[in-house]
Formats: structure tokens, C-alpha cells, sequence
């Protein structure tokens, strides 16, 4: 079974858009691959014109706002820095019990990886040449482009989970998100190259033959 | 049931056709208006009265609202046309979205949707119908998103949140056929294509075209559209409204008139025209040079969206003159909004310097014609003249008399025309609508035998303004403006509080 990655536009985003920016995402993600019954959720962006859907689960909207709250924490500490959050779908191929515990072997067989730039943006300070109606006009042009980066972001999602589903394996439970997942931040794994370390170990280790060459 | 002409399954020809209701469902629950499935819930769905059979899902009930695992509530909008394409799932199922003028009965074609089973040349080759179930779960997953990511989306919601009754209103179309596209049409409307949904003996295809910027469209044809009106001739703001308020919010420069104002709300105001101003579409994003710039900074109006211009454009003189006179009577607020909507009526390109100016021509139309205004507007023995809105000092949508207010070596100053108005209001008649000439400039009406609650609201008016002209004063810190109009007024507005006190008396 392949391995099929995703590499979503990267998004310019100010502190305190990532909250907003990455619920959208990750949901919009999430929507394509809970394949279980769903009662679709439509919300609002706060901060942009955007409608996105839900799954309607209330635990997967906990995990996911747990997740983001990790990057909001740890794109405080390292402003100015471009990063990812991947959210990675995987089977449980084996699980082998040793005298650490249980061994469970996941094979991942898809990787959405969201690229964003978190740099806070300051508005240049109102002087006899920037009036308060310039910054706002400027403020109101950098949201514009990211509502547009953004809707990119989503016709990108939907373009690639309708392009690849051969690798999709099957159902095999009645839940509303049809497989396992898990959530990637740069704080789960801090090192010099962020997560990109361990995402890189687990497509190594996943036993792919494509991986190897 | 529909069926293909092909020998496709019994479990993969209902699949089919459920692909095709699941389609339609999806589409017009997002574009027909007050019909939404929004954030409900699976318990409170009615069962489907045409539910088909079981679907090769776990669900129990097989009720269509499930189908593809994506439970939705019932769509009357689809409910009445699921049958109309029934015939042969061969036929395409065409759906277009389309932009109506109630008034004048002008359609503009949004968006059209296609769903169509295309046979496989070489048969055999193609998936089961699990498979296919399984493709059509994945693939209505995307066109839920999709359809909400659309430009005619915000339409909807638009029309389907304010729930009053609008000029232009969202329609649909279902035909079996597909027409061509204008050459106009397809210039200006971009295409999708979802991944067709594999059969054993064939596949289904989903595309739309659809019309990339719609903000032109609804906001010019909103505009456009007459609303009845209702001429007043007593347009004033209302009493409670802070006078002063007016003089300091209207710009400079002779700019529109009292719709200008940005702390003035109306039921015309821009936080309900402003929800009608749509984001474009960004996939492809086209410029549109046509759109008219507004530049007076309106706190009403959310940066970044396109402000619906209210300002006037061509006026007639009785509704030139309507929008100016003093504060004696209150207008209703729906004609003053009907006059504002009609206001709207501007040709594409017109940029808002030609709408200023076009107030400007109004205000000096009044200058030079000294309309007569009703309810006893008239001061001292002349109409009300409006102030030259060039002159740096002229703030004010009162007219001031010159013999009055050119006083102290010509100046006119803030407080003398309060002043004025003070006086205006002393002299004032009893409010009445529908005066056609006021009464003569020298008449001085007592308000004490106009009815108590007449005068009662004048000489609230005259100490509120008494008060606001003291503030100002205050702060403006000049101490040589006691002219000599104020004295009167002081004189005569004591007098009629005198009287009043007296009448009021046990």
C-alpha cells in the first residue's frame, strides 16, 4: 500500500490567526477522511469568509483544539519561524508484546503536512503619514490574502483527497473517524529540524518499498 | 427505477441513482434559500417517505438521508425534483443556479452542475459496486465542501440569514440536457471536475461552472431595483439625536449629505447593507475596474468588503429639498430609507467624486432657489439657505440667515448659529406634517397655546441645545460670543418657560 503526502501552500499567518486557520484545516482534512456516518457541522470562520464543515464529533474537535493549543504555545516561544503540522492516518499492522510492553507497528499510509509561517505582524505605528485608516486598509489587505491563501489551502485538499483514494485501505469499524490518526506539532518532538525528524524515522521505518530507494 | 442501458447491477444501479438524488440533495440544500440542514440534529430527521431499499452501507433503515454516510436533512427543493431525472440515470442530471430580479424578471446563471453516467467502452473493467459506494462516499465529502466554497454560497446564506424580502433572489433550474454556454458566459464563469466515480460499467462525473465574482451582480442589481417611496417633505433627524453630533460628523469638502454620517443609524445603515458585500471568489480571482470606489472612511463599513453606496445620485428638487431643513419634525425612517435606496440608482463606473458633487449641485440648488420647507423651518422672515459646505467653517447642514450669523466683522461662528437655531426653534410653529408654507417670518407662534406636549418637546430641545452650546463654548474657550441673537433667544426662551411654568401651575 502506498504512501501518498500532501504538501499544502504555506500560509503567512499572525498569532493570532493560527487558531482559526489551522481549525479549518485540519477539519476540512479531517471531513475527507472520516468516511464513517456523518452529521455534517457547518462553521464559520471567525476571522474570514470562509464556511468549513465538521465532522460533528465532539472528541475529534477536543483533540484537534488540544493539538493546535501545543502549536500556539510552542509558535510563542519560536516567533518568526516557518513550521508544520502533520496530520498522518496509519494502520496498526502488528502489535508484539515484549518484555517492554506492547509493540504496535503503525503504517502510515497518508501524510497531510500544513506549512505555515507564524511572524507577528506589526502594523507600522500611526504617524503623519500612516493614518489609522491606511493601517487599517493594510491590515484588511494582508486578511484578504490570507483568506484567499487559505481557500487555495482548501481547493488543494479537496483536489488531492479526490485524486488519491487507491491507497485508502478499508473500513473496518462504524466510527465517524474511520481510522487512526495522529497529530504531529513541532512541540511534540523538539529538536534543531523540528518535527520533520521523526516524520522522515516513520516513513523509514514504515517498510515501504518506495520509502527505501 | 432508472437504469442504464447498460447491464449494470441491480445494487450498482440504485447506487447510481442514489448518486444522482445525493447530488441534487447536496446542491440545492446550499442554494436554495430557507432551506438549510445546518448544525441540526440525526434525531430530528423525519424518515425519507422515498427511501429506497436497503444501500450496501451498515445503516439501518437504509434511509437516503444516510446514503454515502453523510446523513443530511430532508431538501423539499430536492424532494420535488428527485423524480424528475428518474427516467434514465443515461440522461445528465443538470442543475443551474440562478441569480433572479423579481422585478424585472432578469436571471443570471451562477452556476451550472452537471452529474453525468457515461458508459465504459470497454465494459467489465470497472469497479463493483462497493467500490463505487465507496468512491461515492469520498467524492460527496468534497462536493459538500465545495459547494460551500463557491461565491454563490455567500449568496445564499446572505438571503437565507436576513430572511426579508429581497429584490433578487436565488432560483434553480433542473433540466436533463445541457445548454451551451454563452460565449459571454463562458469568458466569465470558471470550471471544476471532481474525480469521476468508477462502475463496473461506466462512471459518474461531477463538474460545475460557475461564475468566479458575484459581488457586482447582487450588490448593483440590489441597487438597482425601486423601492416604493415615500416623499416627506419634513426630513429632519430625529429629536434625540445629538444636534451638534451632525455638525461635527459631516466631512469637509461638500460631501454627501446626512447618510454620510457615520454614528447615525438607519434601517438602510451599512451593518445590514454590509453583510451583502461578498469576499471574491479566489479560484480565479478576476478585477473588476468597474467597481466603484468609495473612499469617505465610514465606520459603518468593514474594511476590506465592498461598501453599498448610498449616496445620492441624480435628484429631483422636492427631494433635494426634503434632505435639507432643521430639526422641527421627525422623519420616518423607511421613506428616508427609500429615498437612500432610490439614491442608489448609480450607473456602473460612477465613482463617488461625481456623487459628491452632485450633493454640492444640491445644496446650491437650495442656496439659490430658497426652497420653502414645511413645518415652519423658515427663520426671521427668510427660507432656510444652507450654508456653503466649502467654507471651512460651514459644518452644518442648517442654513444660517447672513444678517444674523455675518456678525462680529463677518465671521460666522459656531456659536452664533447655534444661536440661530435656537432661534429657529423658538420661532418655530407647532409641528405639523404637511405644510405647505410656513407662516410668516414675523409671526411669533407662542408654543404655549401650540398644546403643552408641543412646546414641552421645544423647550426640551432648546435647554438640550442650550446646554450643548454652553459645552462647546467651554471648550472652544471663546468668551467674546455672546451675540446678540443668543440673548434673544435666552430672553425668549425664558419667557416661554415662564409661560409654561405658569400654565403648569396647580
Amino acid at each position: 500500500m502506498n504512501c501518498e503526502t500532501c504538501q499544502l501552500k504555506e500560509l503567512e499567518l499572525d498569532p493570532a490567526e493560527i487558531r482559526d486557520v489551522l481549525r479549518c484545516v485540519l477539519h476540512t482534512i479531517f471531513f475527507h477522511r472520516a468516511l464513517g456516518l456523518v452529521r455534517p457541522k457547518d462553521v464559520d470562520c471567525e476571522l474570514f469568509e470562509i464556511t468549513y464543515v465538521q465532522c460533528g464529533d465532539a472528541e475529534l474537535e477536543k483533540k484537534i483544539d488540544e493539538k493546535i493549543e501545543q502549536f500556539v504555545a510552542w509558535s510563542e516561544k519560536h516567533p518568526n519561524r516557518k513550521s508544520q503540522v502533520c496530520l498522518s492516518f496509519y494502520e496498526v499492522k502488528s502489535k508484539q508484546s515484549s518484555w517492554f510492553g506492547i509493540k504496535v507497528e503503525r503504517q502510515h499510509w497518508e501524510h497531510w503536512i500544513v506549512n505555515v509561517n507564524v511572524h507577528p505582524i506589526h502594523p507600522p505605528k500611526s504617524s503623519f503619514l500612516n493614518t489609522r485608516e491606511k493601517v487599517l486598509e493594510e491590515t484588511s489587505t494582508r486578511r484578504s490574502a490570507l483568506e484567499t491563501s487559505v481557500r487555495e489551502v482548501l481547493f488543494q485538499i479537496i483536489k488531492f483527497a479526490n485524486e488519491k483514494q487507491e491507497h485508502i485501505p478499508p473500513i473496518t469499524n462504524s466510527e465517524v473517524v474511520s481510522f487512526p490518526y495522529e497529530i504531529t506539532t513541532p512541540s511534540s518532538s523538539e529538536s534543531q529540524f523540528g518535527w520533520n525528524k521523526d516524520v522522515i524515522k516513520r516513513i523509514l521505518h514504515s517498510g515501504h518499498p518506495y520509502s527505501l530507494s | 427505477m432508472a437504469s442504464t442501458q447498460n447491464s449494470e447491477t441491480p445494487a450498482t444501479e440504485q447506487v447510481i441513482t442514489e448518486i444522482f438524488a445525493k447530488s441534487l440533495h447536496i446542491i440545492l440544500e446550499s442554494r436554495s434559500p430557507y432551506v438549510s440542514s445546518r448544525n441540526y440534529s440525526l434525531d430530528q430527521i423525519p424518515p425519507s417517505p422515498s427511501s429506497s431499499g436497503g444501500s450496501p452501507s451498515t445503516q439501518p433503515g437504509g434511509s437516503r438521508d444516510k446514503w454515502f454516510n453523510l446523513a443530511l436533512r430532508e431538501c423539499p427543493a430536492a424532494l420535488q425534483n428527485s423524480d424528475f431525472w428518474r427516467q434514465s440515470n443515461l440522461e445528465p442530471l443538470v442543475i443551474e443556479i440562478l441569480l433572479v430580479d423579481r422585478v424585472s424578471g432578469t436571471e443570471k446563471l451562477l452556476e451550472r452542475w452537471v452529474v453525468q453516467y457515461e458508459t465504459r467502452k470497454h465494459p467489465g473493467t470497472g469497479r463493483k459496486s462497493k467500490r463505487t459506494y465507496r468512491g461515492a462516499t469520498l467524492l460527496f465529502r468534497s462536493l459538500y465542501l465545495l459547494v460551500r466554497l463557491l461565491p454563490a454560497y455567500t449568496l445564499f446564506r446572505e438571503m437565507n440569514s436576513s430572511g426579508r424580502i429581497r429584490s433578487l433572489g436565488l432560483s434553480h433550474r433542473i433540466q436533463s440536457f445541457v445548454n451551451p454556454l454563452t460565449r459571454s458566459e463562458e469568458a466569465e464563469m470558471a470550471h471544476l471536475c471532481l474525480t469521476p466515480i468508477d462502475t463496473p460499467f461506466g462512471r459518474l462525473k461531477h463538474s460545475v461552472s460557475y461564475l468566479s465574482v458575484v459581488d457586482d451582480i447582487s450588490i448593483g442589481s440590489e441597487l438597482s431595483t425601486p423601492m416604493s417611496t415615500e416623499l416627506i417633505p419634513d426630513y429632519v433627524g430625529s429629536p434625540t439625536t445629538d444636534p451638534l453630533k451632525r455638525f461635527q460628523t459631516l466631512p469637509l469638502g461638500g460631501s454627501a449629505p446626512i447618510c454620510v454620517q457615520p454614528g447615525r443609524r438607519h434601517s438602510w445603515s451599512t451593518d445590514r447593507l454590509g453583510s451583502l458585500n461578498l469576499s471574491p471568489c479566489s479560484l480565479p480571482t478576476h478585477s473588476d475596474p468597474q467597481r466603484p470606489s468609495i473612499p469617505l472612511p465610514l465606520s459603518e463599513v468593514q474594511k476590506g468588503k465592498r461598501p453599498v453606496g448610498c449616496y445620492p445620485s441624480s435628484l429631483s428638487s422636492p427631494q433635494k429639498a426634503n434632505l435639507f431643513r432643521c430639526e422641527s419634525a421627525p422623519v420616518s425612517r423607511d421613506s428616508e430609507r427609500n429615498q437612500l435606496v432610490r439614491f442608489g440608482e448609480l450607473p456602473s463606473g460612477v465613482s463617488l467624486p461625481k456623487e459628491i458633487s452632485i450633493g454640492g449641485d444640491a445644496i446650491r440648488y437650495l442656496d439659490v432657489a430658497k426652497l420653502p420647507l414645511a413645518s415652519g423651518s423658515c427663520v426671521g422672515g427668510s427660507n432656510v439657505q444652507l450654508l456653503d459646505l466649502h467654507d471651512s467653517d460651514a459644518n452644518y447642514p442648517f442654513a444660517s440667515d447672513d444678517n444674523r450669523t455675518k456678525n462680529y466683522e463677518g465671521e460666522r461662528s459656531l456659536a452664533a448659529i447655534v444661536g440661530e437655531l435656537l432661534r429657529m426653534l423658538e420661532t418655530a410653529p407647532k409641528l405639523q406634517i404637511g405644510f405647505e408654507k410656513s407662516d410668516g417670518p414675523d409671526q411669533n407662534p407662542n408654543p404655549a397655546h401650540s398644546g403643552s406636549r408641543t412646546a414641552a418637546n421645544a423647550l426640551e430641545e432648546l435647554r438640550s441645545y442650550m446646554h450643548m452650546r454652553d459645552s462647546i463654548l467651554s471648550q472652544s474657550g471663546s468668551h467674546s460670543l455672546e451675540p446678540k441673537p443668543e440673548k434673544e433667544s435666552n430672553s425668549k426662551g425664558s419667557n416661554s418657560e415662564k409661560e409654561m411654568k405658569e400654565r403648569n401651575r396647580p
